[in-house]
């Protein structure tokens, strides 16, 4: 996990090293947000603030606030950083809820094959015995004593 | 008021206000409550590096409200806010990543336990299905009363079920020594066999139906024992089943199964008893479906008059079939003793004609 946030800071650095403002960089991140509105809806809140910001950043330049200006660039980093993070919160937990539903159907498909083993362990049970009456159907010592009527014709062939 | 008064009252006023402390911004007093929430808590344990930042944030805002930039706090206490968000999202990510590494290391045990019960399911099943089988064997082979004498009718009736029963048993031990080879038990049950082919050769008083079914019986026995060894190896491969349903797919093919393997019925014969083009046709798909399954051996079963012509048709099949790429093929006449339809009826001997093509599956 720190390699994940040290990950966003470098890169946040990274790029304002690179010699792009804290504001532009806001800019590229919430311009980088996919527009569908299944994501605007998660990263709403953030990405609004981030604009508000920046909104007063260049309010703040416009009047000759120098000090406060640049603050209020970093503030909208900071927010649209936010809203990154949220989207791939919710993007690894979709991810995870996914998991976790094919982690079931694996559990109930163990399960389905347990009964299925359990019924052919039985099966195999129930043969063996079949086996065993056919063994002493077939063997003469273990056959009972043959009925009165035996070597009467019998029926049909 | 005098002059005098007026001017210290303004001075101890003045004095007041420039001493009372700067009142605290707005973000920060939310900042406190955010510090405090669940999620906050969450992220210092699972995000520290990120909860940290948020708090330098928090530490930079109070020392500007010490300074008096007020504007300066505030900003940077609504920063602090930001990145406490942040950071909980970021504990939301680890989190759900935890959860994904260990629902894939639970799905991975699963799979395991689902391979091994599928293992232990094939196994058994196998295994159900050979004492099914020598269960039924034995009680077929148990000795049943001995059929007695009877009217001339039914005698001729019981002679012909014999010979049907040993030509059965004659095809049985055929594809049993196809499947595993010559053994001193095959050799006994071929034996027995002649023995009773021989009796039904010379037309006997009382039909020998009884040593036909024993007969039948032994080589049914023999084949069930040849296959034991590769349906114990690979008892879940289904290799008739796949089979069966690869020659379903071919045309005027029509398999079925019986205890030899899987069947295909030739039919289109001409009139002098050689293969009619569409024959020809299905013989070469069976060949090639043949060579795609090496070592796999053909039994070619000839019903007719049991005559040279009968020879003659059988090793035209045969030589066809190899021709397209079979490798292990045999021939059987089984003469008239296995009809389809009574013997007399009208067209009976063009409907009992026909050659069987036999995959003799070398698994149960």
């Amino acid at each position: 996990m720190g390699g994940v946030v040290l990950a966003g800071v470098l890169a946040a650095a990274g790029a304002i090293g690179a010699g792009r403002s804290p504001g532009a960089e806001a800019e590229r991140l919430l311009a980088a947000l996919p527009s569908a509105s299944s994501s605007a809806r998660i990263t709403s809140v953030p990405v609004e603030r981030a604009r508000d910001a920046l909104r007063r950043a260049a309010e703040a330049r416009a009047a000759g606030d120098a000090p406060h200006a640049p603050q209020l660039e970093d503030l909208g980093l900071e927010w649209a950083q936010a809203a990154s993070a949220l989207l791939r919160a919710a993007r690894a937990e979709a991810e995870a809820d996914t998991a976790e539903r094919d982690l079931a159907d694996a559990e109930q498909r163990a399960a389905r094959a347990r009964a299925l083993v359990e019924g052919a362990i039985s099966r195999k049970s129930r043969a063996e015995e079949a086996m065993r009456r056919a063994g002493s159907l077939a063997s003469p010592s273990a056959a009972p004593p043959p009925p009165a009527s035996a070597g009467a014709p019998r029926g049909e062939p | 008021m005098s002059r005098r008064r007026l001017a210290l009252t303004t001075l101890v006023v003045g004095f007041a206000v420039s001493c009372a402390p700067t009142p605290e911004p707005r973000s920060l007093r939310e900042l406190e409550d955010v510090r405090r929430s669940a999620q906050a808590r969450e992220a210092r344990a699972l995000a520290p590096q990120a909860y940290a930042h948020a708090e330098e944030l928090r530490a930079r805002g109070r020392r500007a409200l010490e300074d008096g930039d007020t504007a300066a706090a505030q900003i940077l206490g609504e920063q602090a806010i930001a990145a406490h968000g942040h950071a909980f999202a970021l504990a939301r990510v680890l989190r759900a990543e935890r959860r994904v590494a260990q629902a894939k290391v639970a799905q991975q045990e699963k799979a395991k336990t689902l391979r091994d019960l599928e293992a232990q399911l094939a196994t058994l099943t196998a295994d159900a299905d050979a004492l099914e089988l020598r269960a039924e064997v034995l009680r077929a082979s148990s000795l049943p009363a001995p059929s007695g004498a009877t009217a001339p009718e039914r005698e001729a009736a019981r002679l012909a079920a014999a010979r049907a029963l040993v030509t059965e048993a004659r095809l049985l031990c055929v594809a049993a020594r196809l499947v595993g080879g010559k053994t001193a038990e095959l050799d006994a049950a071929d034996a027995a066999t002649a023995r009773v082919e021989a009796e039904l050769a010379r037309t006997p008083a009382t039909a020998p139906i009884d040593a036909a079914r024993a007969a039948r019986t032994a080589c049914l026995a023999r084949l069930t024992a040849a296959r034991r060894p590769a349906t114990t190896s690979a008892p879940a491969a289904g290799a008739a089943d796949a089979l069966l349903s690869e020659l379903s797919a071919l045309a005027d093919a029509a398999p079925s199964r019986d205890e030899r393997g899987v069947v295909v019925v030739l039919r289109p014969f001409d009139a002098k008893g050689a293969l009619s083009p569409a024959g020809r046709v299905l013989v070469e798909s069976l060949g090639r479906v043949a060579r795609t399954r090496a070592g796999l051996p053909l039994l070619v079963v000839v019903h007719g008059r049991g005559d040279a012509a009968d020879a003659e048709r059988g090793a035209g099949v045969a030589q066809a079939l190899r021709a397209a790429g079979a490798g292990n093929v045999e021939v059987a006449l089984a003469g008239d003793r296995l009809p389809i339809v009574a013997p007399g009826r009208r067209d009976s001997a063009t409907r009992n004609a026909r050659v069987e093509v036999v995959f003799v599956v070398p698994s149960a």
